[in-house]
């Protein structure tokens, strides 16, 4: 399945999948480049409507869509903008000298845009490393076990959530232009037929040595993930249970707090001068627990058993929640440890507070 | 310099005169001028021959207008100027020239 677009060439409308698009564009582009000004425009020009007509001729034939097979037909047919460029180029036969009349190279301004994707051809969870591996030129493997040791000294969570805001933000290299940005190749008509022929420039491809790691890796950091979380998940789901339980005896015994407070039920309770404050930020750090473990539960289950994945949206908002609940839950429990009075203000002043703004 | 690129020079040199030639017989699409000459072997991609129509046309040797086609937006009709009869005139003197001058050499080797 691919996606594809209507484009208007020469006044006639064709579809036209994404990756023959991006071919053509690219192949239209460098004409320009070897063509250019008025005249050049011209001869883009007539191209065009000669690509038109190829168009026509082939999808006459019963077919719907033009293809990148088609495109690269064409681009065989037509000639590639060396070829083309060239013509004019060996007519004044000092291309690199004087250089203003004749067109520039195409070879000696490649695009050499290098960007952060992820690679999701040597992934083990989104292919955040094995893109930072083509940005940086560092080992993957190497970045994943500092990531690991370092997430082990970090009680995991805020490595966790990390790897988890940076595979949502940094997309993943899936057009042939994207991953040519990836791996910063320039971006030429032949590297793009290339790679979307699969046949990538041998120089790109990673050592097959790493390829045994990144299994291990893979297998290891998956079961990992899954017994970690499930573990993680269920002391959230015990935590935040606890808490509620906690919250509705307040409520319930409200009039008899001390009573509560004396027979220390839950053990943290007679800690907190404030029980109200205290639960509900006991609450908010459940929460805090709850969601990067139900993540993890989530991720390993989605890595060992093919489970749905969610979506963009929905890891954002639950990223926002835990962000606020971790920063509530701090200021909520800090504020339940102080003094009785001083909690007190502190509540009236942000209620105020919000009620101002 | 070896010898496709010295073949592919001289079709090259040859181009003009022969877009001029078969543009001499009657107007011509520019799909016709590829067919002719990718049968003459004398291109290879389709692609080369539009900026030589593109400079000849400004160099007021061809002029085109534009006729409806059955299938899809209309095309360029190619057709020779006064200027390109006679440059093809003046085209057609040296190849003569020329080709004497080579048939000239090949006999005195042959012999």
């Amino acid at each position: 399945m691919k996606k594809t677009f209507p484009v208007n060439i020469n006044g006639a409308v064709y579809y036209i999948d994404e990756d023959a698009y991006n071919l053509l564009n690219n192949y239209i582009d460098q004409l320009r480049k070897a063509f250019p000004g008025k005249e050049g425009a011209e001869t883009i020009n007539d191209i065009e409507s000669r690509i038109s007509e190829i168009f026509a001729e082939k999808l006459s034939k019963g077919k719907n869509i033009i293809v990148i097979d088609d495109v690269n037909e064409i681009i065989k047919q037509m000639g590639s903008p060396k070829d083309l460029a060239g013509d004019d180029a060996n007519d004044a036969d000092t291309t690199a000298d004087n250089g203003q009349t004749t067109p520039p190279p195409l070879n000696a301004q490649p695009q050499t845009v290098k960007r952060l994707y992820r690679d999701e051809s040597n992934k083990v969870f989104g292919g955040v490393f094995a893109g930072l591996q083509h940005y940086l030129g560092w080992s993957a493997n190497i970045m994943r076990f500092f990531y690991v040791v370092l997430a082990l000294f970090t009680y995991f969570w805020p490595l966790l959530i990390i790897y988890f805001v940076a595979w949502m933000i940094i997309p993943a290299a899936r057009s042939p232009r994207q991953i040519l940005e990836m791996t910063g190749t320039p971006i030429t008509v032949s590297n793009v037929g290339q790679t979307i022929l699969g046949t990538p420039d041998p120089t790109n491809t990673p050592a097959t040595a790493s390829n045994v790691f990144t299994d291990v890796f893979s297998v290891l950091g998956k079961v990992f993930l899954a017994i970690f979380g499930a573990v993680g998940a269920a002391i959230g789901i015990g935590a935040i249970i606890g808490f509620v339980v906690m919250l509705c005896s307040v409520i319930m015994m409200w009039g008899w707090h001390d009573l509560f407070i004396q027979q220390n039920i839950f053990g943290i309770a007679n800690s907190f001068y404030n029980p109200w404050i205290g639960t509900i930020g006991g609450i908010c750090l459940s929460v805090a627990i709850f969601l990067p473990a139900a993540a993890a539960v989530w991720a390993g289950c989605n890595a060992l058993f093919n489970v749905k994945a969610p979506s963009k949206g929905a890891i954002i908002t639950l990223v926002i929640i835990e962000i606020i609940m971790i920063v509530a839950s701090v200021v909520l429990l800090q504020l339940a440890s102080t003094d009785h009075l001083f909690a007190f203000a502190s509540t009236a002043a942000t209620t105020s507070m919000t009620c101002i703004s | 310099m070896n010898i496709e690129n010295l073949k592919s020079q001289m079709r090259k040199g040859m181009l003009e005169f022969c877009v001029l030639l078969i543009l001499r017989e009657r107007p011509a699409y520019a799909s016709d001028l590829i067919a002719g000459l990718k049968q003459a072997r004398l291109i290879v991609v389709e692609g080369t021959l539009y900026p030589l129509l593109t400079r000849l046309k400004n160099d007021g040797m061809l002029a085109y207008r534009w006729v409806e086609s059955t299938s899809g937006p209309p095309r360029k009709y190619y057709e020779l100027t006064d200027l390109g009869t006679s440059v093809l005139n003046q085209l057609s003197a040296a190849w003569d020239d020329l080709s004497l001058t080579v048939d000239h050499l090949r006999n005195n080797q042959q012999k």
